[in-house]
This record gives C-alpha cells, structure tokens and sequence, in this order.
C-alpha cells in the first residue's frame, strides 16, 4: 500500500517542479520588468528600492537583505524563498502573508508565474 | 450655488509658444534641490503610480501608497514644485475680460505655481500639502492637505490597512479618480467660462473645512471610511488666503465604502459616498440654513496588460438633496426642495506612459428656478436650468516620468491639448442666458504645460 503512495507523491512533487522547470527565464525577465521592477531591482549591483533587492532570493530566508526594513509579518512568517514557496506566494501576496508592505496584488497568471520564478532563480 | 468658473489668467506671455519654450527651458535647468519628492522617497519613477505618467490618474501602485499614508519607501526629501502654464481660447470672447488684467479671449497665463510638503513625517504618518499661487486671481492660499496615519496589519488572518486622514477638502483623500476633487479633466481652464451648478461635493467645501476620517481595506477587497468635517473660524480660513462665502453649520458627516478586485490584469471597483452639510449662506442666521445630502456612486476598470498599454475608464454619479430654508426665506429661491444631479465618465489610453488621449462626457441637472439662477451674463439661465451638457477630449505627451527619463527624478513634464464643447450651458443651447449667447459660444480650446519639480 505503501509504494502506490510513493509514487503517485513522486509523481505529484515531479510534476510540480516540471512545472517550475517549464518556466522560461527569458519571458520571466518581461515579466519582471512589466511587474516587479517598479519597486524591486534584479542585478548584483541593485540595491533596495521600495522593495528589497531580489539577486539571490532563491533559497533565502524570508526578511533577511540587509538594510531593508521589512514589516512584522515579513519577518515573522519564517519563509525561505523555495520554488514553491513562490509558487504560493505570487498569487496573492497579502492572502499569503497579510500585514506585508507589498500591496502588490499579484502574478494571477501560471504561466507568467513559472517563467517569473525561473526568472528568479536564474539570479545567482 | 457656487460658482464654478474657474480663474482668469493674464498677458503674461505674448504668445502661447513663447510660454511653452519658455517653460521646456526652465525643466531643462532645474536645480537639483527642486525634486519630485514621492519619487525621491520610493526610488520609483512617476509612471509607477501614476497612468501617464504625470498627473493623479493612480494606477494600483499609486492607490496603494496613498492608502498606506504616503509614507512607504526609504528616501526622505518632502519637497517639490508645480507650475502650470496654460493659453485659452473659447469660441466667443468674453466682453470686458476673461477675468481681472486678462483680455476678451485668446490668454495666456502662468494658472498655478504650487509648493508641496509631500511625502512622510514619521514612520507611518505622511502628507500631502498644497499651497498654491493663483496666477489669475494673483493670491496665494493653502490648497489641497491630506495628512494620513496607516498601518497593515494581519487581522484574523487578513490583511488589513487602517488609517486616519486629517484634510481639507472632502474627498481629496479618495483612491479613486472618478469622484470630483481628481476625476477627469485633471486641469482645467483657469480662463474660460463654466457652467455654475455644481454639488457640495464638487467643492462646495474646498478648504474651508477641516475633517478627520478613519478608514480600512479589508483584504484588499472591501473600503470603508466615515469621519465628519467641521468648518474653519473665518479668521482662520481669511489667514489660509481661502472664501469666506457660507458657514457650515455643525458637523459634516462624510462616509465612503468601495469593493475592488484585481482579475487578471484588470482593476475593478464599484463604490458608494456621500455627505450632508447645512450651511449658513454668507453667515447670515436670519432665515436658518440650506441643507445638502449628497449620495454618490462610482465604478472604474484599469486594464493595464504591459506597460506599454493603460486603458481606464471611470464613471460617477452625485445625486444631491437640496433643502433650500435660507435661500427661500432670503427670496433667493422660489422652492425649498430642489435637487442637483451631476453625472461624469472618462475613458483614457496610454501608451508607454508617454502618450495618452482621453475622452470624457458631463452632464449636470436639477430644479429650474429663474429666481435662483436667473438670466444674464455669461453667467445667467434664461430659462432658470442649471442643465449643462457636453464632453472634453484631451491629447497630450508625457516625456518624462519613467526611470530611464532624462533628469529623473528631478523633474517631469506634460504637453497637452484639450478641447470642450457644451451642448447644453447653464440650461439651454440657444440664447441660454437670455442674452444672446449659444451653449457652443463657451466651447474651450486649450494647451498646457504641466511642469512637476
């Protein structure tokens, strides 16, 4: 009984990161730029703007660029930016972590969401 | 009713071309003290916040740094500057002068020179404070001040925003550009003729009150605010370089409420406002007081796919309740009960925040009464209808604003050229004053230069 288990988790987990992996990082930096860069930069060099600075966000822990002055709930929500961390949380980032600062309302779109987060993990 | 025509401008300029080199002349030297201060404050560039960038059409962004009391971002320069330059010509000239050191027709005039404190004052306290120069009136006096207090919060797991505002105008401290303080045309001839009936909410208490509201957005989804407005002491409002036409009698309740929702790369928002007011007409007691009830409804879409394309289009109704005991018993108005109904809808096209064109219809109508509003001027109501009618189209070009822009953020500019036709002008098309003068006689065509500093 086990082993179906298994493999149907393995196949559902597989299929979640082949979504991820199906983004593509070049209309993901469109994206970026139509709805993130207001308020986020995106290079080595970028520093924080309205938003914190978001080279290298993949794999960090919520809250942690230095000299950005994150709201409670940013802080307190104890999140590391994972693939699907983002997948959770692009949608609706105040249904995700109310109190935030960002009022952004969201990447709605899967598709856009994909290639914006392979975007972002392509910052490194 | 008030007056809505809207201030003179003078000579200022033999031509309009030499007032518009002249102006791209100053943007050009600016010093680098002069600074759009939001933009200072955020890091982000004027289109950000605003549709076009330049002017109040708010996009999202800009909805929700008001909201959150002007006070979001890290830098801090509150300090900026506007000068608006504009030329008029209306289809008829206006004998004796468009107003005081202006001529019949054909002005050109510095409209408005404003200085702003706008930006944060504490962690989570903001302002925007106007004072302004009139170029046509040549007076100086407190404009539009909204000072706010917000937090976001997490509320039985919802985000929420709660606030205060402190202002002096009902309504500067709306989200959303179809109610009247920053609806559609986002400026004006200060030169031409307009139509006299307007509600209260339409400036019927423009800087001669003080008001504080308490509001919230609930999960991003639902807007509520209620608060009163009281009226300043006269020598208060005499020392602001504001009228001294009515007393407002007590307080001014004053509420708000608005559902929005982002659908795909759609904004919506349906919504509801209102006020009642009881003045005292020119602080005369002798004959009780005229009593208003304004009650409002709103709708806008914001379809914003790239930046490269932003259609909106706002919509808005007043219906105003008007108990008229003062003026009646003055033997200024034949009846008691009349009403005001004030109806505006735009519809505005960006491309790349640079160009833009927006079409936009008006209509206001309520009780005739030829001893109300009797004939006349350019003023006057042959027939006693305050019924005005017409639409407003408007192209302009927006170069700057954008974070690639040439000085940002240091300075932005707006060309523009707007023209209105009324069909209808204070009651009637033909001979509406009784004077000879047709509706299509106020028609205005005008350029601006619209200079944020």
């Amino acid at each position: 009984m086990r082993a179906p288990i298994l493999i149907a988790s393995l196949l559902i987990a597989s299929s979640s990161l082949a979504a991820h992996a199906a983004g593509d990082a070049q209309r993901g930096a469109e994206v970026f730029d139509n709805e993130c860069s207001d308020c986020h930069t995106a290079t080595a060099k970028g520093g924080n703007g309205k938003g914190p600075a978001l080279f290298g966000i993949v794999g960090r822990n919520a809250g942690s660029v230095a000299g950005y002055d994150y709201s409670d709930a940013n802080k307190a929500s104890h999140f590391v930016w994972t693939a699907e961390q983002l997948e959770a949380y692009l949608p609706n980032p105040k249904g995700a972590m109310p109190g935030t600062k960002m009022r952004y309302s969201g990447v709605k779109d899967a598709a856009e969401r994909a290639d914006v987060i392979a975007f972002l993990q392509s910052l490194k | 009713m008030k007056s809505r025509h809207l201030p003179l401008l003078p000579r200022h300029f033999s031509s309009t071309g030499v007032a518009l080199v002249l102006l791209a002349a100053i943007s050009w030297t600016l010093p680098a003290q002069a600074l759009p201060s939001y933009a200072k404050q955020t890091g982000q560039a004027c289109a950000a916040c605003h549709e076009g960038s330049l002017g109040p059409q708010l996009t999202q962004e800009g909805r929700n740094f008001k909201l959150l009391g002007y006070a979001g971002g890290s830098g801090f320069f509150p300090l900026s500057g506007q000068t608006i330059v504009q030329f008029t010509n209306t289809n008829q000239g206006q004998e004796g002068g468009a107003a005081p050191h202006f001529g019949d027709n054909h002005n050109t005039a510095v409209n408005e020179t404003s200085l702003f404190y706008a930006g944060r004052i504490a962690p989570n306290v903001g302002a925007f404070i106007q004072g302004t120069y009139d170029g046509v009136a040549r007076s100086f006096a407190l404009d539009h001040t909204d000072i706010r207090f917000a937090r976001a919060a997490a509320l039985l797991g919802k985000d929420v925003v709660y606030g205060l505002s402190l202002n002096n105008n009902p309504m500067v401290q709306d989200l959303y550009n179809t109610t009247p303080v920053w609806r559609y045309p986002y400026t004006s001839s200060g030169l031409a003729p307009a139509p006299f009936a307007a509600t209260q909410l339409e400036g019927g208490l423009e800087h001669q009150v003080a008001g504080l509201t308490a509001y919230t957005m609930i999960d991003d989804l639902l807007y509520l605010e209620g608060g009163a407005y009281k009226g300043m002491g006269r020598q208060l409002r005499q020392n602001l370089g504001e009228d001294n036409e009515d007393k407002l009698s007590g307080l001014a309740p004053y509420w708000r409420l608005a559902l929005q929702k982002n659908i795909g790369k759609s904004f919506f928002h349906v919504g509801s406002f209102g006020m009642h007011d009881a003045l005292y007409p020119g602080y005369d007691r002798s004959f009780g007081r005229n009593r208003y009830t304004d009650y409002g409804f709103d709708g806008s879409w914001q379809y914003t796919p790239s930046k490269r394309h932003h259609l909106s289009l706002y919509v808005a109704d007043i219906y105003e309740r008007q108990n008229l005991e003062a003026a009646f018993g003055a033997g200024e108005a034949s009846t008691r009960k009349q009403f005001l109904n004030s109806f505006n809808a735009s519809s505005s096209y960006y491309y790349a925040g640079t160009y833009g064109a927006t079409f936009g219809v008006f209509s206001t109508n309520g009780t005739t009464d030829s001893v109300r509003n009797p004939a006349g001027d350019i003023d006057g109501s042959a027939s006693g209808s305050p019924n005005s009618n017409g639409y407003i189209l408007q192209a302009d070009w927006t170069p700057f604003g954008k974070k690639e822009s040439w000085l940002f953020p240091y300075a932005n500019v707006r060309f523009a050229a707007q023209y209105t036709h009324y069909l209808h002008f204070n009651g009637g098309a033909a001979d509406y004053n009784g004077d000879g003068r047709n509706a299509n006689k106020n028609d205005t065509f005008l350029l601006f230069a619209w200079l944020a500093y």
